[in-house]
């Protein structure tokens, strides 16, 4: 039988244009923060799982990198790739590497250093993120482009339009200001994010995430181990992961992602969270808005909503603090920034604080079931993680 | 290694060491196993693959059924005409598509042969619309033949 599984430190670093800090010395302020607040060192750590997606930064081997920063020897070492949903790819390998009784300490890390290169070459390394003869070699199309083309197929399909997506926007920049560790703090207005300039149309400047450097940790144990270490663990109850076709022009629909709903359905069922009404054994989630677009479909996909609904809930405050389900009250990935390889831990960290009353003023859930979800993806659902956390 | 390759980063003034390494990345694609698509161009045609056991059709084409493992797979050119399920116009463009003019990327949904095609649209953005009838077909653009998504009256 597998071993239960749980956190037992975090640490993140200020996301953003991180130009003061290499690589390695970002991993080291995440790293040593986790381990830090879990009260181990790191020949303790029998385990090493580094999530870095890389191309835009110089170094090839990142997860040796982070071991020798952390004073981490002679364990089962390793970097993952997930694309966008990378952090959460290394919290799943590590909690298997706990569960299947093969190590009791692992250490989660996710790093991306995106600002080594310019804009206009991120950019073009972003969007060779999909099948990359028939869709980038051929047609040029950029990571905005594929979420673009989900966001046409809804406007049509339900009659929305920018401005509803437009309001993630605003929610998430109204949340991150309270988050010190987000790239962005400054709130902004509907009319702002209306007057952004088009990147991708419909996509807009204030619909997307930024490039961010930064890194978050965290530390997982056994149970055994986890209850010596803390009074407070956050146990992982629920795990549900699917993938996608490599080409979009494969896909059945552009309304949703496919590989989502599969990870969410697999994802409850182990949790026991109830299918139909998530929400009712959830206090808090954090979802993956790269940009607003996705956050209204995983809103569906994750059946927060009804399908076609996705946007009223949103209109109605539901996804805030005090409504159905909050969302994102770190700023999502839209305003705290999405260093890549990083934001699935990133999203474990903020889960965490949340369970454990740890969020800033201004954006605490509140905490009833003691349960809060993980929505991860990568690329345009080629990859889906959704990770279900119990306190 | 001195400090005159240390610079400021234009935004947060920080040290940079400005990198004196620099890689050219230009890969090299195997398309032996498809080159019959690209025959296909050159007569004007777009051209699938579907599986002589299961039936299963591919678009992009390839060598192999990935349903249910067969190796016979051949070729033929599924009616072009269908309707386009969804657009974008790409105004930020990467790096290496520079030299073009804002592009419209769509997906042409092809009923008769349940297949989609991922291509641009031949066509000004203003007067495109979700659901328009359009077919697929053979494009000759500055950088070679390809193909591309015209709308149909
Ligand atoms: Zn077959």
């Amino acid at each position: 039988m597998e071993r239960k599984v749980g956190i037992v430190g975090y640490g993140i670093t200020k996301f953003g244009r991180r130009t003061d800090a290499s690589l390695s010395e970002l991993s080291w302020e995440a790293g040593a923060e986790a381990m830090r607040s879990a009260g181990i060192e790191g020949k303790e750590v029998k385990g090493l799982v580094v999530s870095n997606v890389g191309m835009w930064s110089s170094e090839e081997l990142p997860a040796v990198v982070v071991g020798e920063a952390l004073g981490v020897r002679n364990v089962p070492t390793l970097r993952v790739e997930a694309a966008c949903a990378s952090g959460s790819s290394a919290i799943h390998t590590a909690y298997d590497m706990i569960a299947s009784g093969r190590a009791d300490i692992v250490l989660a890390l996710g790093v991306e250093k995106m600002h080594e290169v310019d804009t206009e070459t991120a950019v073009e390394l972003i969007g060779r993120a999909g099948n990359y003869m028939w869709e980038y070699e051929f047609f040029g199309l950029t990571f905005p482009g594929y979420y673009a083309l989900h966001q046409t197929a809804y406007m049509k399909k339900y009659d929305s339009k920018e401005e509803d997506f437009a309001l993630v926007s605003v929610k998430n920049h109204g949340y991150a200001q309270y988050n010190p560790y987000a790239q962005f703090r400054n709130p902004v207005t509907l009319e702002e994010v209306m007057k952004s300039k088009y990147v991708a149309w419909p996509v807009k400047l204030l619909d997307s995430s930024p490039i961010t450097d930064g890194a978050a940790a965290v530390v997982l144990a056994s149970s055994r181990v986890a209850k010596e270490l803390t009074d407070t663990p956050v146990w992982i109850t629920g795990l549900g992961v699917a993938n996608g076709t490599s080409n979009l022009s494969r896909r059945r629909s552009f309304t949703s992602l496919e590989a989502s709903v599969e990870a969410a359905r697999t994802a409850y069922a182990s949790a026991n969270v109830d299918q139909s009404a998530p929400w009712k054994h959830i206090d808090v989630a954090t979802v993956h808005d790269c940009f607003t677009v996705a956050e209204v479909m995983a809103y569906e996909d994750l059946n927060f909503a009804a399908r076609g609904e996705g946007v009223k809930l949103l209109r109605e405050g539901q996804t805030q603090v005090g409504g159905r389900i909050p969302v994102n009250l770190d700023g999502g990935l839209k305003a705290k920034g999405h260093p890549i390889g990083a934001t699935g831990v990133a999203m474990a960290v903020e889960v965490s604080k949340q369970l454990l009353r740890k969020a800033e003023k201004g954006r605490q859930a509140d905490i009833r079931n003691g349960r809060a979800l993980t929505h991860n993806v990568g690329g345009t659902g080629h990859y889906a993680y959704v990770t279900i956390y119990e306190v | 290694m001195n400090l005159s390759n240390i610079i400021k980063d234009k935004k947060t003034g920080d040290p940079i060491l400005h990198d004196l390494r620099e890689l050219r990345l230009k890969y090299e694609l195997p398309v032996g196993r498809v080159s019959r698509f690209f025959q296909g161009l050159e007569e004007g045609k777009i051209l699938a693959t579907r599986c002589r056991k299961c039936g299963a059709r591919y678009f992009p084409p390839q060598s192999w059924c990935s349903e249910c493992g067969s190796q016979e797979v051949e070729w033929f050119e599924p009616d072009p005409h269908g309707y386009l399920s969804t657009f974008t116009v790409i105004n930020v463009k990467p790096k290496s598509f520079n030299t073009f003019k804002d592009y419209v990327v769509g997906i042409a949904e092809l009923p008769k042969d349940e297949l989609k095609v991922l291509a641009w649209v031949m066509e000004e953005p203003s007067k495109i619309r979700v659901g328009a009838k359009v077919r697929v077909g053979v494009v000759k653009r500055e950088d070679g033949l390809s193909y591309g998504i015209f709308p149909e009256d």
